[in-house]
């Protein structure tokens, strides 16, 4: 047998890591033990050494990734890099932040038993697992349903069966909840708790701690590759309070939607009878769940879409199609890497202006965003809040009237996504325009928004002052 | 977001390599046949899975334009570069270019050859679910990293696809545009970078979460494919058109007595 019980399932003893293509050690003198059966939260900034820590417990370290590694990790009694990784991912399975780069099957039901079919397991044995995992994490109605029309939380949960079914006992999750709504979030947790409940480890890193109080047994804190606290859940420090910026009385309409209505080809209504009217100056975060046309309203006001009925002015023009709202409406994606595409960081930010024939001080967005020693670097030098913050200041530098942002601090640390918003609040304040942006993140809601407007199937539920 | 059609027919329920059958020995017969008649018959007998599975036309919309125009193509340009010596002239454009009756002949002859091979082909992807039919290849030999390989593709096109779509309207939005071909080149380029980049990222972390979830290529699958008497049935009809189609293409060429030659 090559894993046997003990009480003490995962000990580093002074681990020390470096990558290979870099010289600092990512990890220094490591020391934790977690126990069989406990819900270990690993909190702190990004790049701090939360998933490194990770994958020396899976073994994708030195298996895969190699590095220099000092001190001793050991998993229910074996060193993972005596055993090979085939073996290990029996005992331990990894759930990373993207769902949509760890499910491999075209159907749900395929993609659970891959790893068992990896596994070589027998074709019953593999069916009874299958089955028996989908019930475990409430897949069981969605099992012929391919995997692509799955909604985030769902594909998170389908990551887990695949591993529940492999047989593993100690789960390891990366970030699993920064690309969840709130309903999707509070599901995974829930499934999460039913599992720590039937005894599995969990070790799970985070940025958002929201509503895992109750739910952990204890936390450790990883900054600059050091363990800084380890303990019961910690009071979060609160934000400076800011003053939410809304908008004037008499502060100048940008856009007006009265009756818009939204259908996607061969759909049913993704938004029904929109009315709304936002000034210059304002904040304004649009909330709800997935699918209730958050995105599809940004599209909408960006002129991507064309509104089906109903009757719309963006920033005065009547018929608001993408190429005559250029330069005047600049929207921010979630994903920054698909907004840089340039092959200089100062190159990135001229390249709207100049488009437009617009001046551009793109050294002061540098500097501003403390940027300017990367002046001449590829973008994609940059880490990901660099890069988020890169990619809101080509959109800023084109000083339009109406910036819009899709879920903005999605996998971002607070102090990420604190900084992009400062960023973009200040200069917009600036130049007078108006900010609206979607999100699932409710500190960033009362921290920045000025105004709420909550929809639901595609209807405006709730719009107030904050 | 695969072509496959989901629905209960006689076609869907034929193991996918029966259907493999199918589309090789029309392929192979598209192939040595010549005669425009028996190249139409073969064209007629490969639209008979078609009528049992009856895909709705709005969904063959984009293969039915893509065919009609590569048949109108094929007959037009043979028609007027059709290069043997007998040409019976309809129509002179330019002095020494003129659309001849033998080219269109033979321009119908390679559309029909092409369109058998294709309504044999598009069958097999329209009523087999894609991870049947990469199940089948494995069954057939085909290696099993080349098999994963495909799933992979198809798990991950539509992403990529949707990706590339967020990059032009990143674009667009920042005053991309322009016309010519030095303003599309452009574009293409700006497009293609980040595309192969955000490609390579993802193919990075797809490495990492099959190494934990214990990628093998010697897999033992969960499902298996068994010859049912209606797939016997079918490869016995298969089988017995390769005859009658061989027999018909040795008589073709006169190596059999009493050929149409």
């Amino acid at each position: 047998m090559l894993f046997a019980k003990c009480c003490e399932m995962i000990q580093l003893q002074g681990v020390t890591y470096a990558y290979s293509d870099s010289a600092l050690p990512a990890l220094q003198e490591i020391d934790l033990t977690v126990p069989d059966g406990q819900w270990l939260l690993l909190a702190g900034p990004s790049g701090g050494g939360k998933s490194t820590l990770l994958y020396l417990v899976n073994g994708l370290i030195p298996h895969v990734l190699g590095g220099e590694k000092q001190g001793s990790v050991q998993v229910n009694g074996v060193v993972p890099a005596d055993v090979p990784l085939r073996e290990l991912s029996r005992q331990v399975g990894t759930v990373f932040q993207n769902p949509e780069s760890q499910l491999f099957m075209l159907r749900v039901h395929e993609d659970v038993a891959f790893g068992c079919e990896n596994l070589g397991l027998p074709p019953a044995e593999t069916h009874s697992r299958v089955k028996q995992a989908l019930g475990r994490l409430s897949l069981t109605a969605l099992r012929d349903r391919e995997v692509f029309s799955l909604s985030g939380g769902q594909k998170q949960r389908l990551a887990i069966a695949g591993a529940l079914a492999m047989g593993c006992r100690t789960l390891l999750l990366d970030e699993p909840t920064s690309d969840l709504d709130e309903s999707s979030r509070t599901e995974l947790l829930a499934a999460l708790g039913d599992l720590h409940r039937a005894g599995h480890t969990i070790i799970m890193t985070e940025h958002r701690l929201e509503g895992l109080e109750r739910m952990v047994d204890r936390v450790v804190t990883v900054e600059k590759g050091r363990i800084v606290s380890d303990g019961p859940f910690p009071l979060e420090k609160p934000l400076p309070l800011r003053k939410p910026i809304r908008a004037g009385e008499d502060a100048v309409p940008l856009v007006e939607l009265r009756d818009v209505t939204f259908a996607y080809p061969g759909r049913i209504s993704t938004l029904e009878q929109l009315s709304l009217r936002l000034r210059a100056g304002e904040v304004v975060a649009i909330v709800g769940p997935n699918g209730s046309g958050k995105t599809t309203l940004l599209k909408l006001l960006c002129g991507l879409l064309i509104a089906s009925g109903g009757r719309m002015v963006i920033t005065g023009d009547e018929r608001p199609t993408i190429s005559n709202l250029v330069g005047r409406v600049g929207f921010l994606f979630q994903n920054p890497d698909e907004q840089l595409f340039t092959d200089t960081v100062i190159e990135e930010i001229a390249f709207g202006p100049r488009n437009l024939g617009r001046p551009v001080d793109a050294d002061r967005y540098l500097e501003r965003l403390g940027l300017s020693h990367y002046r001449n670097e590829h973008p994609r030098s940059l880490s990901r809040g660099e890069r988020q913050r890169l990619a809101a200041a080509t959109v800023l530098a084109m000083r339009p009237s109406l910036i819009l942002l899709d879920e903005p601090t999605t996998g971002l640390d607070r102090q990420a996504w604190t900084a992009l918003m400062e960023f973009v609040v200040e200069e917009a304040g600036n130049c007078g325009a108006c900010v609206v942006f979607s999100t699932h993140h409710h500190e960033v809601v009362e921290t920045f928004a000025g105004r709420e407007i909550t929809l639901l199937q595609g209807k405006i539920v709730n719009d107030r002052l904050l | 977001m695969t072509a496959y059609f989901d629905r209960h027919t006689p076609i869907h329920s034929l193991d996918p390599r029966a259907k493999i059958a199918w589309s090789v020995v029309v392929s192979l017969l598209a192939v040595i046949l010549r005669q425009p008649l028996l190249l139409g018959c073969l064209f007629a007998l490969t639209l008979v899975p078609w009528c049992l599975v009856r895909p709705p036309l709005a969904r063959l919309h984009l293969l039915l334009v893509l065919v009609g125009t590569t048949v109108l193509g094929t007959m037009i340009s043979q028609g007027f570069f059709y290069g043997f010596e007998s040409r019976t002239e309809l129509l002179t454009l330019l002095p020494g270019l003129s659309l001849c009756k033998e080219g269109i002949a033979y321009g119908a002859v390679v559309s029909l050859r092409l369109l058998a091979v294709l309504a044999a082909g598009a069958i097999v992807v329209l009523t087999t679910y894609p991870s049947d039919l990469i199940l089948a290849l494995g069954k057939l030999r085909v290696p099993r990293s080349f098999a994963f390989m495909l799933t992979l593709a198809l798990r991950f096109l539509p992403e990529t696809v949707e990706q590339g779509k967020r990059i032009l309207v990143a674009q667009q939005l920042r005053g991309a545009g322009g016309k010519g071909m030095m303003s599309a080149v452009r574009r293409f380029r700006l497009l293609l970078v980040p595309l192969l980049v955000l490609s390579l990222r993802s193919a990075r972390q797809v490495a990492l979460a099959a190494e934990v979830r214990a990628y093998s290529a010697n897999r033992t699958p969960s499902k298996d494919l068994r010859f049912a008497t209606a797939d016997w049935t079918v490869m016995a009809g298969i089988v017995l058109l390769l005859a009658v189609g061989i027999v018909a293409a040795l008589l073709e060429c006169g190596v059999v007595p009493g050929g149409m030659r």
